[in-house]
């Protein structure tokens, strides 16, 4: 499975504010949803921004995470709610991460499809 | 999400009112800030009058809205009340236990008891959550249909204290006065002058941030720009700034009061702004547009003006000053209007604002985004030679706009 790194981000707003980053490899901000709306153990509400020539793709687990797709090209952004206990934010990040890592590896494998043919 | 809500609506000036009352964003770092300064000194009193300030501006929503929705009983009014407070970003309150003589409400979630505590690193000594509870004694009042000064609430527990929830107890008050809120002020200012020529596209950047969700998520809190926002309301923080100058002013302590106040603008600048120009929303929407220092001010000038609290406008620039003029400043033409003419400035969030950017961009080389800590904030804000505001013009002294003047 390919790594995928958790870190804080800066501000984090004690401890609610993660960046999930793929060490460089651009993450396809679609995929991505795709990938948590299908294994999540219940629906999301979804939303997309535009800023300036980025879109950003917004999924809300809601009173647990916010996910944000396509901020950076190699990095999704999650924002736990505040009324999470620690654990099960640790949790919810695990599991994303673990989605994440299979879009990953989704990715490879279109890629080699793509140079097969 | 939907929500029971009155209207928003957007009037001259980049103003923007939720009913009636006008709205400005403002981030739970200068929410800390202020209100740790002005609970400094506990003879001013000055926490009673944030509780009132929250329940004149609750009160004034609340009422205004009742009026133009027509709730159809207490349930809905309830709803109203719970909606307003979580779209606003202040977090979740449940009132349903409120009854004619008084009740709890609970507070799951809460910006002042919970988002101060990411502001301040640690938990607090008292209770922060003065606002929630001034505004559960509006919503009494309002469910009930008292005037606004019937109720009180009492803190009983406040998540900045580490306690799992807010708690308040509503009760009838024995004496004590509620101001009215004055709603959007009176100011008929002229036109703003153009803005200044630069390579950011004002109005392209106001377009994108207007396309982002900034109403309160599920919980009732904004984390944008890895801040937590609040869409707050002018008059309160008015009605808590100026009461803390006149009372400071009374014990011939007014120069010390406003500078306390600067330097809670100055601690707004650095996390607000600095947080906004290290943040990703920044990066995507106005980094790719800026080529020189000076388009940093213009780009943070074009998002505070994305933000309500009036038109900003650079009339000259260079590395060593900058000068702002303020249209509709909703600190001035909310002074105006709840006091009448001053004899000093009042602008003095907008004072520290202006110097403050100029210290982030040229003392602090905020473009090199560093970490908004304590140790650079020290170095950017309390160093020797930084950038100091002078106020120039005042729209609370009469002019048509405020100037203010940041140089070394």
């Amino acid at each position: 499975m390919a790594e995928i790194e958790i870190r804080r981000n800066r501000a984090c707003l004690r401890g609610l504010h993660y960046e999930l980053r793929s060490g460089g490899v651009a993450l396809n901000p679609e995929l991505v949803c795709a990938q948590v709306l299908a294994n999540a153990e219940r629906g999301l509400v979804q939303a997309v921004e535009t800023w300036g020539q980025r879109r950003v793709w917004r999924l809300i687990y809601q009173f647990r995470y916010e996910l944000r797709a396509g901020v950076k090209p190699d990095c999704v952004e999650v924002l736990h709610r505040q009324c999470v206990s620690p654990e099960q934010r640790k949790v919810d990040r695990l599991w994303l991460a673990r989605q994440l890592s299979a879009v990953l590896v989704r990715q490879g494998a279109l890629l080699e499809d793509e140079v097969a043919e | 999400m939907s929500r029971y809500l009155p209207q928003y609506s957007e009037v001259d000036h980049g103003r923007r009112l939720l009913s009636k009352e006008p709205l400005v964003y403002h981030c739970n770092f200068y929410n800390y800030w202020l209100q740790k300064t002005l609970l400094l000194d506990e003879s001013l009193g000055m926490a009673q009058v944030i509780q009132d300030a929250a329940t004149e501006v609750g009160f004034s929503i609340l009422e205004a809205a009742g009026q133009a929705l027509q709730p159809a009983g207490s349930e809905q009014k309830r709803q109203l009340a719970r909606d307003v407070f979580a779209d606003l970003g202040f977090g979740t309150g449940d009132f349903s236990e409120l009854r004619e003589d008084g009740g709890t409400v609970k507070f799951p979630v809460s910006h002042y008891g919970g988002s101060l505590r990411q502001a301040s690193g640690v938990d607090f000594a008292v209770p922060q959550s003065l606002f929630d509870a001034g505004y559960a004694a509006a919503v009494a009042a309002f469910l009930f249909e008292k005037p606004a000064n019937h109720f009180e609430g009492i803190i009983e527990l406040c998540q900045s204290r580490g306690a799992e929830i807010g708690m308040v107890v509503v009760r009838p008050r024995q004496s004590g006065v509620v101001h009215k809120s004055p709603g959007l002020a009176t100011y008929k200012g002229g036109q703003p002058q153009a803005i200044f020529e630069s390579a950011v596209d004002e109005p392209g950047v106001l377009k994108a941030l207007a396309g982002l969700d900034l109403a309160g998520n599920e919980e009732g809190l904004i984390p944008r720009f890895g801040l937590m926002l609040t869409n707050h309301f002018a008059n309160f923080y008015n009605r808590i700034s100026f009461e803390f100058t006149r009372k400071m002013g009374e014990t011939d302590l007014l120069d010390a009061g406003e500078m306390l106040l600067t330097d809670a603008g100055y601690r707004c600048a650095f996390h607000t702004f600095g947080g906004i120009m290290v943040s990703a929303e920044w990066d995507a929407v106005v980094l790719p547009q800026l080529r020189t220092k000076q388009d940093w001010v213009h780009g943070m000038v074009a998002v505070i003006n994305a933000l309500g609290w009036g038109v900003w406008r650079v009339a000259e620039i260079s590395d060593e000053r900058l000068v702002v003029r303020i249209w509709d400043d909703y600190e001035s033409c909310g002074y105006l209007d709840m006091y009448g003419k001053s004899a000093r400035p009042v602008s003095h969030l907008a004072a520290a604002a202006t110097a403050g950017m100029m210290n982030l961009v040229h003392v602090g080389n905020i473009a090199n985004k560093p970490e908004l800590s304590v140790d650079f904030y020290n170095e950017v804000f309390e160093r020797d030679g930084n950038f100091r505001p002078e106020h120039v013009r005042s729209i609370a002294q009469g002019d048509e706009y405020t100037e203010i003047v940041a140089c070394r």
